[in-house]
């Protein structure tokens, strides 16, 4: 589970509940996904309310010319029925009247729609128009509107808009924001590459560290693909950027976003990036393990662990070593489905009796269904110091005798 | 489940099957008591809002007459 798309979501729900953030401290551990459909919820309570209302003004605004309802939405009405009215009007008479108001009625406007119900509307706003808009928004820094309308405009509106982004931290925040994960790859290969990379490596300042966690955030909601891409732009930086990084990262308690992008990269960047002498600091593999053991991420630790020198994989041991008695089912999954046993055996032969113990009762249960998986298991754990635990018969079976 | 009773209201007041909210259902009753009060808070500041945009919209003596029109029924 990502904290990041949580932590954004939970900004999303505090808003749109006029709540701070911090009351809703409690729902952490909800999925960002059921957090999005709790708001989706949320939002037709919401909009649904004077809905005939609406739907009777809007036909009796059939019979006013655009020009009357330019001066009403202005004058009278204001931006929130403005806002309402737009959601329930045919998108090709809204767009006439909306760019005649001002941008930032307009803007204000946005932030109070529900994007879905304009989804159309947006499609059909002229460039400029769009523009201007965004710009005001950007001004009043309502980063979350922009994100949450962004994924409705058109490329062409969306391209205007991004070349008016000179800020890489608006762009990161935007992004932060933005509702849909798989629009987000097509929304970063709209922007120019050197913006995106430019993006990336605000890793690089100290000063703008609030945006870090932003870059994390960015990089764990692409594909795989641009993942891949965008990291390797990060992990190409000097040992001191990726020291700060790793910092970040502890201190933000992002390994759960991380992880799985690491071990998305090129092999030597993964064997560079878990080599790291950082990583033998206080703290900081505790954290890894711990991401691993909490949110089930035994596949991207093993896949790592293999990688790392003796010194840091004895490191990983000891911690591995206090984790509670059934905390290594799932990782022996892990290693079923990755074929990572040897990073796991390699890991539990520095370990307690105990922990030895549980992985081969595991072991013995995977035997039932595979004998030769088994086995295999039985010898690689005897020379990792262990093959003693398992019961004679498959010891003579992986020995042949 | 001691929290059922509150689970099954806040996915009433979502307009939701509780299969729907099951990631909610692990909330205790006063974590899920305080998500309804806040959710009924913020539909009333809408409701709210929208009244004092129709009030300011609208002359004093054509108010009852129009919105009543628009709604349907009383205003």
């Amino acid at each position: 589970m990502s904290r990041l798309a949580t932590r954004a979501e939970l900004i999303k729900l505090a808003h749109t509940l006029g709540r701070d953030e911090a009351s809703l401290a409690f729902l952490r551990d909800v999925p960002a996904e059921d957090l999005r459909r709790f708001r989706g919820a949320l939002d037709e309570l919401l909009f649904s309310q004077e809905l005939t209302l609406l739907h009777r003004a809007v036909a009796l605004s059939h019979w006013l010319p655009n020009w009357l309802l330019v001066l009403l939405c202005r004058w009278v009405l204001g931006p929130l029925l403005t806002a309402r009215l737009a959601g329930e009007m045919p998108a090709r008479r809204a767009v006439q009247i909306i760019v005649h108001l001002p941008p930032d009625f307009v803007a204000r406007a946005a932030a109070m729609v529900d994007p879905r119900r304009v989804r159309e509307l947006m499609q059909q706003m002229p460039v400029e128009s769009v523009v201007r808009v965004a710009r005001s928004l950007l001004q009043q820094r309502d980063y979350l509107t922009l994100g949450r309308i962004v994924e409705f405009l058109p490329d062409e509106a969306i391209r205007a808009v991004e070349a008016t982004i000179e800020d890489e931290g608006a762009l990161l925040r935007i992004a932060f924001f933005t509702e849909s994960r798989n629009r987000m790859d097509h929304l970063v290969h709209l922007m120019p590459p050197e913006k995106v990379r430019d993006a990336i490596l605000v890793v690089q300042d100290d000063a703008r560290r609030e945006l870090w966690p932003l870059v994390f955030a960015l990089l764990a909601n692409v594909s795989y693909e641009l993942k891949r891409e965008l990291g390797e732009v990060a992990a190409a930086q000097g040992q001191n950027v990726l020291n700060a990084l790793v910092h970040a990262i502890q201190e933000e308690d992002l390994w759960v976003d991380v992880l799985p992008m690491v071990v998305s990269l090129a092999p030597d960047t993964q064997r560079r990036l878990a080599n790291m002498p950082v990583l033998s600091e206080p703290g900081v593999l505790e954290g890894f393990v711990r991401a691993a053991s909490e949110s089930g991420l035994w596949n991207e630790v093993l896949s790592l662990l293999r990688l790392m020198n003796e010194e840091l994989r004895i490191r990983v041991s000891r911690i591995a070593d206090r984790l509670p008695v059934g905390a290594l089912r799932p990782a022996a999954y892990a290693a079923l489905k990755g074929e990572h046993w040897e990073a796991l055996l390699d890991l539990v032969g520095r370990n307690s009796d105990e922990q030895q113990r549980e992985l081969v009762e595991l072991i013995d249960g995977y035997g039932e269904i595979d004998a030769r998986l088994q086995a295999r298991l039985t010898r690689r754990a005897g020379v990792h110091g262990f093959g003693a635990w398992f019961a004679p018969p498959a010891v003579a079976l992986a020995t042949g005798a | 489940m001691t929290n059922a009773p509150e689970f099954e209201r806040l996915a009433n007041r979502m307009g939701r099957p509780p299969s729907a909210l099951r990631a909610f259902e692990r909330l205790t009753p006063d974590q899920l008591l305080f998500l309804h009060d806040a959710v009924d808070a913020a539909c009333a500041r809408q409701h709210r809002s929208l009244d004092e945009a129709l009030s300011g919209a609208l002359p004093g003596p054509l108010r009852w007459l129009v919105l009543r029109l628009l709604r349907g029924r009383k205003a």
